[in-house]
């Protein structure tokens, strides 16, 4: 989260892409609050310019915070100000500072109007999944760019990463692929190494301390899991 | 229209239909969790891999060894060692050492012993210091995994509650009940055999003793640690 701190353009652009990976459980939270799919949008939008305008992420260093919390406690006085709220959507309007991909699949599927859980979970939940989303993509493109061999080893070996009972054995993979069982788990195992670097590396982003990751990583799976 | 969730058949999560490839977020979480801890993003590093990290027998990364000042060794218990880390958290570090080294240094050093246990045997005045015999492959008369019924010519009286121990060349069996008895016999598979332990000196009647040979110095105990030999 450093570095999406002060003026400069490397700052900026750190900003902009943390507001890019985490504009979902923004979303959410903001249609659970009960505002349509258009205002939502808007009042989101407003909400990430206001930010990036503001650039005070300094205030989570100084409270030595997470960007989680940060941004829910944020969202929550914008929505409640009423004035900051019309300033929003004003601002907001016409604006696309943050690329809403895969919005509208997800609006006809109804992911933001069906959920039962609570606004605050919706957010802490959509946290954890757009971070996921972040990282697996990140590793898939890793693998990807190191050709199609490889994106379909990463296709295979990724399915291994939860341990879920209905997931394939390395056994099956490995005859799957043509390799040898030995190779597969060799294979999976550098996986999972870059995995966990990659999460590392993202939830690192989110939080001020180092020593908050782990911390970090156990509150979201509580919350997945409760 | 939206796909029904489901729920981990690991952990019990809700898992949205939206999941990353419909597997479960939080055991994908779960998984991430592996090791880390402070000291491998200390630095502020943005989270990039440390190179001082090292790998447990698992091949996953684990985080370098305390430094020595936050470390305290509360005993050498010879096989392994027992440290305290800043007072809260204790580990064990098995120093196992691999065979070859360990047998070859054993090999050495066990004449050594002996021969010092001889010089307190003699400087005791104790008649006779018991050599343990090499311990060898049998030679040849067992066939694996199958018994054969020992003699019963001089074998020492039927008993439970005794102990046996295996020397090599030898099994000698000691003490036990009825009685409780202070008799044994050493029974030698090469001949077929039983010789009488003898009782001179003997240790006390005894149940259920404890047996062992001990490895350093070559030395068979059965019964109470004394300077008795069968």
């Amino acid at each position: 989260m450093l570095e999406a701190q002060g003026p400069t353009p490397a700052a900026q652009e750190a900003l902009e892409k943390l507001c890019r990976t985490y504009w979902q459980p923004i979303y959410g939270f903001v249609r659970r609050q009960g505002a349509g799919s258009e205002e939502a949008k808007d009042l989101t939008q407003g909400f990430f310019a206001l930010l990036l305008e503001r650039r005070d992420l300094d205030v989570v260093r100084k409270e030595k915070g997470r960007l989680r919390s940060y941004l829910l406690t944020s969202l929550k006085h914008f929505l409640t100000n009423e004035r900051s709220r019309a300033m929003a959507i004003k601002r907001g309007e016409g604006q696309r500072l943050i690329p809403m991909d895969d919005l509208h699949e997800r609006e006809a599927a109804g992911f933001w109007t069906t959920d039962t859980f609570a606004a605050e979970q919706i957010y802490e939940r959509r946290w954890a999944l757009a971070l996921l989303d972040e990282v697996l993509t990140r590793l898939g493109d890793e693998y990807g760019a190191a050709g199609p061999a490889s994106a379909g080893l990463f296709d295979q070996l990724q399915k291994l990463l939860t341990d879920e009972s209905d997931r394939p054995s390395q056994a099956e993979i490995a005859g799957e692929l043509g390799m040898s069982e030995n190779a597969v788990k060799q294979a999976f195992h550098r996986l999972r190494q870059r995995y966990r670097e990659l999460l590392r590396q993202e939830i690192a982003h989110t939080v001020m301390l180092p020593g908050d990751i782990e911390n970090e990583l156990r509150h979201l799976i509580a919350v997945l899991r409760a | 229209m939206k796909t029904a969730p489901t729920i981990c058949g690991k952990c019990g999560a809700e898992v949205s239909a939206d999941a990353w490839q419909g597997a479960c977020p939080a055991c994908l979480l779960q998984t991430g969790l592996g090791l880390l801890t402070d000291e491998a993003v200390a630095g502020g590093d943005g989270g990039s891999a440390r190179r001082d990290e090292t790998m447990n027998a698992f091949g996953e990364r684990v985080p370098p060894p305390r430094t020595p000042h936050s470390t305290k060794m509360l005993g050498d218990f010879g096989d392994y060692e027992l440290y305290a880390h800043d007072e809260k958290l204790a580990t064990v570090a098995w120093l196992k050492e691999p065979l070859r080294p360990w047998l070859a240094k054993a090999e050495t050093q066990a004449p050594r012993k002996v021969a010092a246990i001889d010089s307190i045997a003699k400087a005791v005045q104790v008649n006779r210091p018991y050599h343990l015999p090499v311990i060898a492959r049998p030679s040849g008369i067992c066939t694996d995994d199958t018994w054969t019924p020992t003699t019963l010519t001089t074998a020492p009286v039927a008993r439970d509650t005794h102990t046996a121990v295996w020397t090599g060349t030898e099994m000698i069996v000691w003490g036990g009940t009825p009685g409780p008895l202070n008799t044994g016999g050493r029974y030698d598979p090469g001949t077929d055999s039983w010789t009488a332990t003898s009782t001179t000196n003997a240790p006390s009647r005894t149940i259920a003793a404890q047996g062992s040979l001990d490895r350093h110095v070559d030395r068979r105990f059965v019964g109470p640690r004394r300077n008795w030999a069968p």
